[in-house]
């Protein structure tokens, strides 16, 4: 058993009753299990830490993953209002630190029963990030600031200031999971995750329209000359 | 060279110069345990099972941030983090490790 306090963990996810019907919804999911179970089978430790109000710089956070060390340790903030407003976007985070989780202990358990593509990395060991990988916007260097925008986007709870850690090939995982769980429970609605894509992605303006009016126009046009 | 710097060297060769690239996972190991041990006496500094919050504070000063009981004081790298884990107020164990929050 790789996880330390698995059950408490779990129960200290539902502070409502909306919580509690995604987190079973979740922990029922497809491609969230083979998460899990890739962590919970290796044999390396990960923590799983409960902490309503986690607050850091001043900013009350999410989440967050703690891992290169000797045990992992995955912490979620279960109160964060918009946990609460949106139990969705608690599903979204706990996925979010789960993708941290794998990428830690990738180096440890191997690629057998591994969850992902090889396209799914994180900030910190993507191979086209060429300068020193950092989180804040201010001090990634130049050269990634493109790849940064297009492919990573707005941290969720310091977007001014903070790209969020996991790139677009996740980020569609979690949007993924997400989709089905809405369709599943009835709860929730969209999340930041799919706010950040639509901002990497914006939809093209309808040049369809515009073309169609055009040879409208030009039919009756033609229609007129000949008539 | 102090322990600050060698701590720093190892990060610059391994995970910046691309050794890592070509370690097996027992050199990543080693590596991570020889960064932990120098975090446990960086610049003449012990800190070791067993001392107090205060003692710690009292050695390096207070810390960057706090999870529940444990500890993180910044690195010179900035995803990376040292950690104390406290158990009933008593350092349990030092770590070096990253830190992704979101």
């Amino acid at each position: 058993m790789a996880f330390e306090n698995e059950t408490t963990f779990i129960d200290g996810l539902k502070t409502t009753p909306d919580q509690e019907a995604v987190i079973d919804a979740l922990f029922n999911d497809p491609d969230f299990k083979k998460i899990w179970d890739y962590l919970k089978n290796c044999q390396k430790v990960i923590v799983l830490d409960i902490r309503p109000g986690l607050t850091i710089d001043g900013v009350e956070r999410f989440g967050g993953y703690s891992g290169g060390g000797r045990r992992g340790r995955l912490i979620i903030n279960p109160t964060k209002p918009e946990h609460v407003n949106n139990p969705m976007e608690l599903a979204d985070t706990i996925i979010h630190e789960c993708i941290h989780a794998v990428m830690d202990l990738r180096d440890d358990c191997g690629y057998t029963d591994y969850p992902f593509s090889r396209d799914i990395h994180e900030l910190y060991n993507d191979p086209n990030i060429q300068g020193p990988p950092t989180n804040e916007k201010e001090d990634a260097d130049p050269r990634d600031k493109d790849y940064l925008d297009n492919h990573y986007g707005d941290g969720a709870s310091n977007p001014d200031d903070e790209y969020i850690d996991i790139n677009d090939h996740a980020q569609r995982l979690i949007i993924r999971i997400i989709r089905r769980l809405m369709t599943q429970t009835g709860k929730g609605d969209e999340t930041l995750t799919f706010e950040n894509e639509r901002k990497r992605n914006p939809k093209p303006k309808n040049k369809g329209c515009c073309a169609g009016v055009f040879l409208f126009l030009i039919a009756i046009a033609f229609v007129v000359l000949v008539l | 060279m102090s322990n600050a710097a060698k701590a720093k060297r190892i990060m610059e060769d391994v995970f910046h110069g691309g050794q890592i690239d070509t370690m097996n996972v027992n050199e990543i190991i080693d590596v991570r345990d020889q960064l932990s041990n120098l975090w446990s006496q960086i610049n003449g500094t012990e800190i070791t099972v067993g001392m107090t919050e205060a003692q710690v504070t009292d050695a390096i000063g207070q810390p960057w941030n706090t999870i529940g009981d444990v500890w993180y004081y910044p690195s010179a790298f900035s995803q990376y983090h040292y950690s104390i884990e406290f158990d009933s107020g008593a350092v349990k164990e030092t770590d070096f490790v990253t830190l992704m929050i979101s």
